[in-house]
C-alpha cells in the first residue's frame, strides 16, 4: 500500500480492487486508506473538470486550437486510464504564434508567473517546450502552457505543427482537442524517455500500458505508430517505451511490431545503462529509508538524453551576456 | 508491551533497525531513525504508547541525517513518508519538532476518510470540546491546561471527524511555543515536557507527553459538544461570545485540511457538527481565569443562556451592551454579547474572574 501510494497509484488501485469486486479480500487495516484513495481520486477529477472549464472561460475570445495533454486529455475523452488516476498540473499545447495572446489572456483571468528567479523566467521562455508555469493567484492550481512537446535544448526536433494538424476534437467538447492516439502514446514515451520524468514514472507507463492497450486494439494503430515516431523523428523514446511497457508491464505488443523496432535499438552500451536505470528509477525499493541509488537513477534519466553543454552551459552564458548587453 | 518497557537498548535497536511499529489513534506508524539524539526524546514523549510486533504500518516513518558535503557545515535531516521527503532539509537541531510535524503530515494528507480540522480537541463525559485558532492563539496552550486539568486529550492538532460525527483521537504530544513552554510549567508541576528545539520555523518549541490516562483511552470516541474560536490577548479576561452557526461552518471550513477535497460529504460532516454543537469565541489572557471557565461541573450553564434569551438580552440591552450579568437569568451564569465595533471594550468586561461552582 505504501509503494502504491509512493508512486501515486493507490487510488487507482483502491478503483481497481473495487470494480473487481475485491474489497471482501482486502485486510481491514487497509480498507479505510482505499476509501481515502477513491475520495481522493474524486476529488481530483472534479478539480481538472473545473480547471478546464476556467480555461475555456478564459480563452473564449482567442481563436486557437486548444490541445489538452496527458491526464487532462485521458479525463475528458473519458479514456479507462483516467480512473483512478491523480492529476499535478493542466497541460494543454497551443500554437507557438498563440502563445503571447493566451498568456496575456489567462493573466486577465487570474494566472500569474511564478518562477523562483529571471533567469529561470528566461530560461524557461528561451530553451524549453513551455511558458513558465502559470498559478492561478486564488485556486492555487497550475496551467502548463506548452508550444511543443520537447525543450529546445533537446537535439530531437519534433513538429508542433503535425500534431496540431492532427489533433482530435473531443465529441463533447469541442473546444478542446487531444492529440491522435499515435501521438498520444509518442508524447507519453517522449516526456519519460526524453525529458526524464520518473518521480511518476511507474504512473507513466502505467498511462502508456493504458494507452497501448485501449488503442492497440486497432489493427492499423501498431504500423501508424511506427510510421509516426518515424515522421516525427521520435523512434527512439518509442522504442524505450514499447521496450519497458513489455518488460514491465506485459503490454501485449504484435510480434510485427517487435520485430519491426528490432532495428530502432541503439548500440549495447547505452542500452545496458538504459535498463539499468530505469528499472532502479520505476520502484522505490525501500519505504523506510531513502533510496538513493533510485536518485541517482532519477537524476541521470533526467540529464540523459540531452548533453550538459546544451542544457545548461549554453544558456547560462547566454543570460550573462544579454545581461551584460542591457548594463 | 509500552514504549516505556523497553529498555533504552531495545527502543535505540528498534529504532535504527525500523522495526519500532506503534500504535496512535486509529493509525499504526512504523519509525526509523539514524538520530541517537532523538531517542531518548521519543521514548519520554511516547512512553505510554503501545508498541506492536513489526508487520503491518498506515505509514512508514523516517527521521533521516542527510548526506553529502553541504552537510558537513551545517548537518541537516530529512523526514520522510514512504521514502518520500515531506519536507525541506531542516538543520539537525529541529529534528524533534520535525518528527512531530511529519507524524501530522502522514496522517492529514492522507486519511481522507475523516474530515480533518487544524484544531485541538479534549474530552470530558463523552463529551469533546473543540479549540480552534490560528498560530499563536493559544489554542495549543490551551488544550494542555485542560488536559493537565483532567480533561482527556484526544489531539493537539489534528480534529478527525469520523462520517458518522464522532471524533476519532491521536492522543500525540501537544506542541507549545515560546512563552507557552513556561506558561505550563508554571501551570501545573505535571506536565511533562521533552527537550527545547530553538530556531525552528516556529522559534523555540517544545513537546509535552499526552498523559497516560488520554494514551489508554485513545479509541474511546467523543461527541462533538462545544468548539470555540480561541484567541490569546495579554492581559484581557476570559469572555466568550457566540458565534453564529453560519459563521462557525465557513470559519470551520477554512482551518481545515480537506474539506473541499471531501466535497459535499465534507459539507454535510461539517453541517451536522456545528448544527450539533454549542459556538463561542473565547478570548483570554489569563490561562488559569480561561481554564476554570472550562473546568467548571456544568459548562453548558456555565457558557450561559439559551440563543433565544440571548436575543433578548440584545434587545433588551442593545447590541453595546456587553455582559449579561451571572443570576440575571435565573441562575445562567453569564453571557457576554456581540462586541462588534468596540474595539477595546473587552479588557473592560466585568466578567466573574471567578464564575460560579468554583
Amino acid at each position: 500500500m505504501s509503494l502504491a501510494r509512493v508512486t501515486h497509484l493507490l487510488s487507482r488501485l483502491s478503483l481497481q480492487v473495487t470494480n473487481l469486486g475485491l474489497l471482501d479480500h482486502i485486510p481491514e487495516q487497509v480498507l479505510p486508506h482505499l476509501q481515502a484513495a477513491r475520495v481522493l481520486a474524486e476529488a481530483h477529477d472534479r478539480e481538472l473538470r473545473w480547471e478546464v472549464n476556467r480555461l475555456e472561460r478564459a480563452l473564449r475570445g482567442i481563436e486557437t486550437p486548444i490541445v489538452l495533454l496527458k491526464g487532462a486529455a485521458y479525463a475528458l475523452a473519458g479514456f479507462p486510464t483516467a480512473e483512478g488516476r491523480l492529476y499535478g498540473d493542466l497541460d494543454f499545447l497551443v500554437p507557438k504564434e498563440k502563445l503571447r495572446l493566451v498568456e496575456e489572456a489567462l493573466k486577465e483571468h487570474g494566472w500569474v508567473v511564478r518562477e523562483e528567479s529571471e533567469f529561470r523566467e528566461q530560461y524557461t521562455r528561451r530553451w524549453l517546450h513551455e511558458l513558465p508555469a502559470l498559478v492561478h493567484n486564488q485556486r492555487h492550481t497550475q496551467l502548463d502552457v506548452h508550444h511543443n512537446i520537447l525543450p529546445h535544448t533537446d537535439h530531437l526536433r519534433v513538429d508542433a505543427g503535425k500534431l496540431l494538424e492532427s489533433a482530435l476534437p473531443l465529441r463533447d467538447n469541442p473546444r478542446f482537442s487531444v492529440l491522435a492516439p499515435t501521438d498520444m502514446v509518442l508524447h507519453g514515451a517522449a516526456h519519460m524517455f526524453r525529458s526524464g520524468d520518473f518521480v511518476s514514472g511507474l504512473r507513466n507507463l502505467v498511462d502508456l500500458d493504458d494507452l497501448l492497450q485501449q488503442f492497440g486494439r486497432e489493427e492499423s494503430f501498431w504500423s501508424d505508430l511506427l510510421g509516426r515516431a518515424t515522421a516525427l523523428g521520435l523512434r527512439l523514446p518509442c522504442y524505450w517505451g514499447l521496450r519497458y511497457a513489455e518488460r514491465f508491464l506485459e503490454t501485449p505488443i504484435p510480434h510485427d511490431t517487435k520485430k519491426a523496432i528490432r532495428g530502432w535499438k541503439p548500440f549495447w552500451p547505452p542500452r545496458f545503462a538504459m535498463d539499468w536505470l530505469v528499472e532502479r528509477a520505476l520502484l522505490p525499493r525501500h519505504i523506510d529509508r531513502t533510496d538513493r541509488t533510485r536518485d541517482l537513477a532519477m537524476l541521470l534519466l533526467s540529464r540523459y538524453p540531452l548533453s550538459l553543454f546544451r542544457r545548461t552551459i549554453v544558456p547560462k552564458l547566454e543570460w550573462l551576456i544579454m545581461r551584460s548587453e542591457l548594463k | 508491551m509500552n514504549v516505556s518497557d523497553l529498555s533504552s537498548k531495545e527502543l535505540s535497536d528498534r529504532l535504527t533497525s525500523g522495526s519500532l511499529f506503534f500504535r496512535t489513534g486509529p493509525f499504526t506508524f512504523s519509525l526509523r531513525t539514524d538520530l541517537p539524539e532523538i531517542i531518548d526524546a521519543f521514548g519520554l514523549l511516547y512512553g505510554d504508547f503501545p508498541v506492536l510486533e513489526p508487520g503491518y504500518a498506515d505509514f512508514h516513518a523516517c527521521l533521516e541525517r542527510l548526506r553529502g558535503v553541504k552537510i558537513w557545515i551545517s548537518p541537516h535531516g530529512t523526514f520522510l513518508n514512504g521514502g518520500v521527503p515531506q519536507f525541506y532539509p531542516f538543520p539537525l537541531r529541529t529534528a524533534l519538532p520535525y518528527l512531530e510535524w511529519g507524524l501530522n503530515r502522514c496522517v492529514f494528507r492522507n486519511a481522507h476518510n475523516y474530515l480533518m480540522i487544524h484544531a485541538a480537541v479534549v474530552e470530558r463525559g463523552g463529551r469533546a470540546l473543540i479549540l480552534v485558532g490560528t498560530s499563536g492563539s493559544g489554542k495549543s496552550t490551551l488544550c494542555a491546561a485542560l488536559v493537565l486539568s483532567g480533561w482527556r486529550l484526544l489531539s493537539d492538532e489534528i480534529a478527525l471527524i469520523a462520517p458518522d460525527g464522532s471524533l476519532a483521537g491521536l492522543a500525540r504530544p501537544i506542541g507549545l511555543k515560546a512563552e507557552s513552554i513556561r506558561t505550563i510549567e508554571e501551570f501545573s508541576p505535571d506536565a511533562c515536557l521533552g527537550p527545547r528545539s530553538r530556531g525552528t520555523s516556529k522559534g523555540l518549541v517544545a513537546h509535552m507527553a499526552p498523559p497516560r490516562e488520554s494514551v489508554l483511552r485513545v479509541h474511546q470516541r467523543a461527541k462533538p459538544s462545544w468548539i470555540f474560536f480561541v484567541s490569546y490577548q495579554a492581559d484581557a479576561r476570559v469572555a466568550w461570545t457566540p458565534v453564529s452557526k453560519a459563521k462557525s461552518l465557513m470559519r470551520m471550513a477554512d482551518c481545515a485540511f480537506n474539506y473541499t477535497l471531501l466535497g459535499r460529504q465534507g459539507f454535510e460532516t461539517l453541517a451536522d457538527m456545528v448544527e450539533s454543537t454549542r459556538t463561542f469565541d473565547l478570548v483570554y489572557g489569563n490561562l488559569a481565569e480561561a481554564v476554570d471557565l472550562l473546568q467548571g461541573p456544568d459548562l453548558d450553564a456555565q457558557l450561559g443562556t439559551q440563543p433565544n434569551q440571548r436575543e433578548r438580552h440584545n434587545a433588551r440591552n442593545g447590541p453595546s451592551r456587553r455582559l449579561a450579568q451571572a443570576g440575571e437569568d435565573g441562575g445562567a451564569a453569564s453571557e457576554r454579547v456581540d462586541l462588534a465595533g468596540e474595539p477595546g471594550s473587552r479588557h473592560a468586561s466585568p466578567i466573574p474572574a471567578e464564575p460560579a461552582g468554583n
